[in-house]
């Protein structure tokens, strides 16, 4: 069944996938081209974007949307509820596919700082990014369901606050993993930080990667926990 | 020795978090091959009950059993004979009607392509009609295609004759009605519009303001007045009065 779903995904998104192919291409040739390889960056701003857009559709929609799948539609299936969401994750998944292996293949993308990389960092570097993209897409289903109770549900004077609730929750989501991907980077380079230092526009300190990262997990996992029981009450 | 209910509901209730009671003891046992007319007001806690029988919803108090299971133990393999039919359910704008039967086939084992050809030309929806273009009641029959020709063994209609026209309601209630009594199966439609289902419904379920006011059959429900309208609205009018 995950296959079915998967296949129909592929067909419904079909012009994305191409353009995202066409846009890879082209940023590849150009480094190619000028002898730069690290042109390539401009792919993960693209990629990102890519993978945040899916989640509402694949979820499904609560109230009756317009043309848009309907949550009652996939609930009401004779499929057991635990193994559709399941389903719907590994849907979500597809979407972050081309960010991960841009990720994952980045070392060998020809740049100085990776010269500096030592084992421990390597270690960090592929666990950080399985567990940053967890979280991700444990954040962009909650995200999509907040936005719905918040919308649906409750009062008007109640709103605002519950915006910058979830406002406050991205950042702190971001704030973190970017602390830490910071630290992963500023240790490879041999820059020496003491205590808590500005990297660009948030905080960051010595070993914040080894507490975030795994921390980042757990928080996926549990996160994923109350998700289920939001999406769907039978679980 | 008697079939077991289709539907046994006792005591039961529905209350949202912010203590609003939705359902307030709901009570009956509906027998199969029925054909149940849900009835009641808006926002009388129609629709609310039968997400509550999906499993859309959790019970806040009493019981419910659907086919002997209780939907909030998400009994997927039961979900296999029941037709969930509602207004509430929309597709994705860019497929055609064909794209959908498709996509829901391979989730039911008993699928019957032939049948659904037949439904197709009954409702008279070309399978290359596009769900963007399509009005609410054109995709109501794709969706009704869809259901029944899985053979379901339990219907459940969600509101869903309002978008459909004069003679798609005749062929739509027609069809349940055959399905009731060549096949056995049960039919639960819910609905605000009780015109015309005197020739359907066996049985009939008021419901107002959340509360129970009859569980009948369709004879002793209408107790001499013409029509089931007539009936619901005498019956909600009464409620409505103030005791003196």
């Amino acid at each position: 069944m995950t296959g079915h779903f998967i296949r129909r995904d592929l067909r419904d998104f079909l012009f994305w996938w191409v353009a995202m192919a066409a846009a890879t291409v082209l940023v590849v040739a150009c480094a190619i081209w000028f002898a730069d390889p690290p042109v390539i960056v401009f792919l993960w701003p693209a990629y990102l974007m890519f993978a945040l857009t899916a989640a509402p559709h694949l979820l499904g929609s609560w109230w009756r949307t317009q043309h848009q799948w309907s949550r009652h539609y996939l609930l009401a299936l004779p499929l057991s509820h635990r193994r559709l969401f399941a389903i719907q994750h590994v849907r979500i998944l597809i979407f972050w596919l081309p960010l991960t292996l841009l990720c994952a293949v980045a070392p060998a993308v020809p740049a100085p700082w990776w010269n500096r990389f030592g084992t421990m960092h390597w270690l960090l570097y592929y666990f950080g990014l399985s567990a940053s993209i967890n979280l991700m897409i444990e954040m962009q289903i909650w995200t999509t369901l907040d936005m719905e109770r918040i919308v649906t549900y409750l009062p008007r004077n109640q709103r605002a606050w519950a915006w910058i609730r979830s406002m406050g929750v991205m950042l702190a989501v971001i704030s973190g993993l970017w602390a830490a991907w910071t630290d992963v980077v500023f240790s490879a380079l041999g820059v020496q930080q003491r205590g808590l230092f500005i990297a660009g526009p948030l905080f960051s300190w010595p070993g914040a990667s080894i507490v975030i990262f795994p921390a980042a997990f757990l928080a996926a996992a549990l996160w994923a926990r109350h998700n289920a029981r939001s999406w769907c009450v039978t679980l | 020795m008697a079939a077991s209910p289709v539907v046994r509901a006792s005591n039961l209730g529905y209350r949202l978090k912010n203590g609003r009671e939705v359902l307030i003891r709901v009570d009956f046992h509906l027998p199969a091959a029925s054909f149940l007319a849900i009835v009641g007001e808006n926002g009388a806690g129609k629709t609310s009950f039968l997400d509550l029988l999906l499993g859309f919803r959790r019970r806040t108090n009493g019981e419910l059993w659907v086919m002997d299971r209780d939907p909030g133990m998400d009994p997927w393999a039961t979900r296999a004979r029941i037709a969930y039919l509602s207004e509430k359910i929309d597709l994705p704008g860019d497929w055609d009607a064909g794209d959908f039967l498709e996509f829901h086939r391979p989730f039911y084992a008993g699928y019957d392509r032939d049948e659904e050809r037949t439904l197709m030309g009954r409702f008279r929806v070309p399978y290359d009609a596009r769900i963007g273009t399509m009005s609410a009641g054109e995709i109501r029959r794709v969706q009704i295609v869809g259901a029944l020709a899985t053979w379901p063994q339990l219907i459940v209609a969600d509101e869903i004759t309002a978008t459909l026209d004069i003679l798609g309601r005749r062929t739509f209630l027609s069809l349940l009605q055959e399905r009731q009594r060549t096949n056995g199966a049960t039919v639960l439609l819910a609905t605000n519009l009780p015109e015309g289902l005197d020739v359907y419904a066996d049985h009939v379920l008021l419901i107002s303001r959340g509360r129970q006011l009859a569980f009948e059959l369709l004879p002793s429900f209408l107790d001499g007045r013409a029509s089931l309208a007539d009936a619901v609205a005498a019956r909600l009018e009464d409620h409505d009065r103030p005791l003196h």
